[in-house]
């Protein structure tokens, strides 16, 4: 079923108003059921309250988490796909993968409690990974280079220039 | 190729024949979750943006099926959408730990693909774009995951996937982030239940990293004392790491199980067998039984033919009937929907029936 106010995405949330006995029902994605109970300060009822159960901010970030965010951090979304904190919070999921850099610091102490680590180790994607190594030696590369004419090596500082103008080319073009 | 005729087996694949430990350990299933580059994951996408996964999981995962020289053929993998199934054959897929009950509620815009030989099985936009699953008979965690491994490089060499240097690959949840990877054991503890360790158990394996919790039941029961012991940290450790560290751990609960059993047999022989034979004879003989009871008795028959009580049922008849015993297992074999109370009469003749062609 499809959300009746955006058509775009899933309904996933079930409201049942009764007013004056006459019952209605409003079938919503998570994105616009928040945002009509901001505007009708009605708390939606679905899987996402249960979830919120399970990834409550105090789980997630520690007690006094939930009252210790006001005002301007409350309003933050993610600019690629709109979750807010808010929603972040209440839902326990993200929205995107740029949310991750989007409420980084947020994350990093829900990372720390969740798995003792804030740092991959591991497997590494085959696109991802050529670019990661070589941003990886390029950062090194330019290291040494500074290097180089600190101690006026200039000779080597010439040969480390042309291979960082290299792994530029090819950064450029993948 | 239709899913029908890949499920066509009364027993999934993956249940089946000889496996190391399986007189205590049900099954291995290891999973991958992934997401594609700059597309939103699936709680938050639109429905064109789940097209657009279905669209490109489709098609790597055809391509990876027929191999292309730089990665190895995955042999018979296929794919269907949510819509083209019906709600008999998604309830199938679920009894059969091939899909989650999440995914079988979704349609449109969601997918799985399955080997015919239901060992891989990957959900197309369930919390993440893809979920890709092993799942290997008996103690296999490191077979499990360098089968899930090679799936995973035959999809990425088509895909690219959300991945970031520091957190590593990126998931609509953070529990799942990094490796993306959750490795389980399913076990069947009967002795460490009856002893009362379960408890215990589970507060020693979360100081580790780990969870145990039961694969059937409601809150903290666990039906037929089977069990599901599964990492929770997925992130700043290697696979290798992550899938090490629970085949040591789960090497301890077996060893305790194994040992639990030998102190039952030493100090409670007689009350023991006298449990088992009465199950026994409960279940091959009752003519109406609820899955949990089913589970129960068949736990305990399970037991008797580990402990070398009873005879000449394979040994695997647990994980057999663990499965051909719920909902729409028993509506496929009857063909047609079924009351709660006909199922508990159906449920009971096909186990007495199962038991009566082996002896
Ligand atoms: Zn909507
Ligand atoms: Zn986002």
């Amino acid at each position: 079923m499809l959300c009746e106010d955006c058509h775009e995405r899933e309904a996933t949330v079930h409201i049942t108003h009764v007013v004056n006995g006459e019952r209605s029902e409003a079938h919503l994605c998570e994105r616009c059921a928040q945002k009509r109970s901001e505007s009708e300060g009605v708390a939606p009822f679905g899987l996402q309250s249960f979830l919120k159960g399970l990834f409550d901010p105090e789980t997630l970030f520690g007690p006094g988490a939930s009252g210790g965010l006001a005002g301007v951090e409350r309003v933050e979304r993610c600019q690629r796909c709109g979750l807010s904190l808010d929603d972040f919070r209440r839902l326990g999921h993200l929205g995107c993968s740029h949310c991750y850099q989007q409420f980084h610091r947020q994350l990093l102490p829900a990372l720390q409690r969740i798995h003792g680590a804030t740092r991959h180790r591991g497997k590494v994607p085959s696109r991802g990974n050529e670019t990661v190594l070589l941003r990886r030696d390029l950062k090194q590369l330019r290291e040494q280079l500074n290097a180089a004419i600190q101690r006026e090596a200039y000779e080597e500082a010439a040969v480390l220039r042309d291979r960082i103008r290299a792994l530029e080319e090819q950064l450029g073009a993948s | 190729m239709a899913l029908d005729e890949i499920l066509k087996h009364p027993v999934a694949q993956w249940m089946v024949g000889d496996a190391p430990a399986n007189d205590i350990v049900v099954g291995t299933r290891v999973r991958l979750a992934r997401n594609l580059h700059e597309i939103p994951f699936p709680g938050v996408a639109t429905r064109t943006q789940l097209g657009q996964v279905v669209d490109q999981v489709r098609e790597a995962i055809t391509h990876a099926a027929q191999g292309d020289g730089r990665t190895p053929r995955l042999g018979r993998l296929h794919f269907f959408t949510m819509d083209a199934l019906s709600p008999l054959t998604k309830q199938l897929l679920v009894e059969r730990h091939l899909i989650s009950p999440q995914h079988a509620q979704t349609g449109a815009g969601h997918g799985v693909a399955l080997r015919d030989d239901e060992r891989v099985s990957i959900m197309v936009n369930e919390e993440d774009h893809l979920r890709i699953q092993v799942l290997l008979p008996g103690f296999q965690p490191q077979e499990a995951w360098e089968m899930a491994n090679q799936v995973d490089d035959a999809l990425d060499a088509r895909l690219v996937y959300a991945f970031s240097d520091a957190v590593g690959y990126l998931t609509a949840w953070p529990t799942n982030v990094g490796t993306g990877l959750r490795a389980s054991v399913m076990l069947h503890l009967p002795a460490l239940a009856r002893a009362g360790q379960i408890r215990a158990l589970i507060s020693a394996v979360a100081q580790l990293g780990l969870t145990v919790r039961g694969i059937y039941g409601e809150g903290t029961e666990a039906w037929g004392n089977l069990f599901q012991l599964s990492n929770q940290v997925s992130l700043g450790r290697s696979e290798e790491e992550i899938t090490t560290h629970l085949a040591t751990v789960a090497r301890q609960v077996i060893q305790q199980e194994r040992q639990a059993r030998e102190a039952l047999l030493n100090r409670q022989r007689i009350e023991l067998e006298d449990a088992i034979y009465r199950s026994f004879g409960i279940v091959t003989h009752a003519r109406s039984l609820s899955t949990k009871e089913a589970l129960r008795l068949l736990s305990d028959v399970r037991l008797g033919i580990d402990l070398g009580l009873i005879s000449g049922i394979p040994e695997t008849i647990l994980q057999e009937l663990m499965v051909r015993i719920r909902p729409a297992h028993l509506q496929r074999l009857v063909g047609r929907e079924l009351s709660a109370s006909e199922r508990d009469l159906q449920r009971a003749t096909l186990i007495r029936e199962r038991f009566k062609v082996q002896r």
